[in-house]
């Protein structure tokens, strides 16, 4: 299972998907979400990668592994 | 209800929420205690994704201190401290950064987000970050610079003022 958290005013917002056909739907939905919170600025990155590998950051919805946190836009203070 | 009771109050439940995992609030109580307790919950779930993510040194020092290090690429190290604002200070020349999430979020959101942003996407940050000079690095310690900055911060403004800095001349212009 893989989840995206996206931090929000509640503390962050989990969604959760895989690459079955039986939750096609739900990737579905988790593909939009994060296409849309990309376009409108905010930064994702891959998290708990596991084996020592640092996080990075991610642009493109297939490449994401087991956790992902979206960030959102950041202005200047 | 005054304020100094309120802060007891969810002091205590905030206590109990991280002890114990439990809500801080429940729904039968007025509108304001309700969005407070919200706004506590948020905390404590983003202080626990947060804790997850530090590295166990960034955690040890977050669990100490309340604030931990980290290291930006041909930039050097960075500590970012528990306040809204100016919260990501520079190791080396005490200057304090500034760039939010534009969207509301916990305290722990915040600095969590500025955390990955700074190891993984350093360019996005400071593109948009304002600067401001926090302290003198030359009269400060480097390891002591997070507490001063943060000490700083917590001390009430002057409510003297010095001899020195109080201008003789009377206000406006005095020559014909």
């Amino acid at each position: 299972m893989k989840i995206l958290r996206v931090l929000d005013s509640s503390g962050d917002r989990v969604i959760a998907f895989n690459d079955t056909e039986a939750t096609a739907s739900a990737r579905a939905q988790a593909q939009a979400l994060f296409e849309r919170l990309l376009a409108a600025g905010s930064t994702a990155f891959k998290v708990n990668r596991g084996e020592g590998k640092p996080d990075e950051k991610a642009t493109e919805f297939s490449t994401l592994e087991n956790d992902t946190i979206v960030v959102p836009r950041i202005v200047g203070g | 209800m005054d304020v100094r009771s309120l802060a007891r109050m969810m002091g205590g439940r905030l206590r109990r929420a991280w002890q114990h995992g439990e809500s801080p609030a429940d729904e039968t109580e007025s509108p304001g205690l309700v969005l407070l307790a919200a706004r506590t919950a948020a905390e404590v779930r983003a202080r626990q994704l947060l804790r997850r993510m530090l590295s166990p040194a960034q955690r040890e020092d977050f669990e100490l201190h309340g604030y931990f290090a980290v290291q930006v690429a041909r930039r050097g190290t960075f500590w970012i401290l528990p306040s809204a604002f100016f919260n990501v200070l520079h190791a080396e020349t005490g200057n304090c950064y500034c760039a939010v999430p534009k969207a509301q979020v916990p305290l722990s959101d915040l600095m969590l987000a500025q955390k990955l942003l700074l190891e993984n996407d350093p360019g996005s940050f400071f593109a948009v970050a304002n600067r401001r000079a926090e302290l003198i690095p030359g009269l400060v310690d480097v390891r002591l610079r997070p507490d001063r900055v943060m000490r700083a911060r917590r001390s009430p403004p002057r409510s003297g003022i010095r001899w020195s800095e109080v201008s003789l001349m009377p206000p406006g212009n005095p020559l014909p």
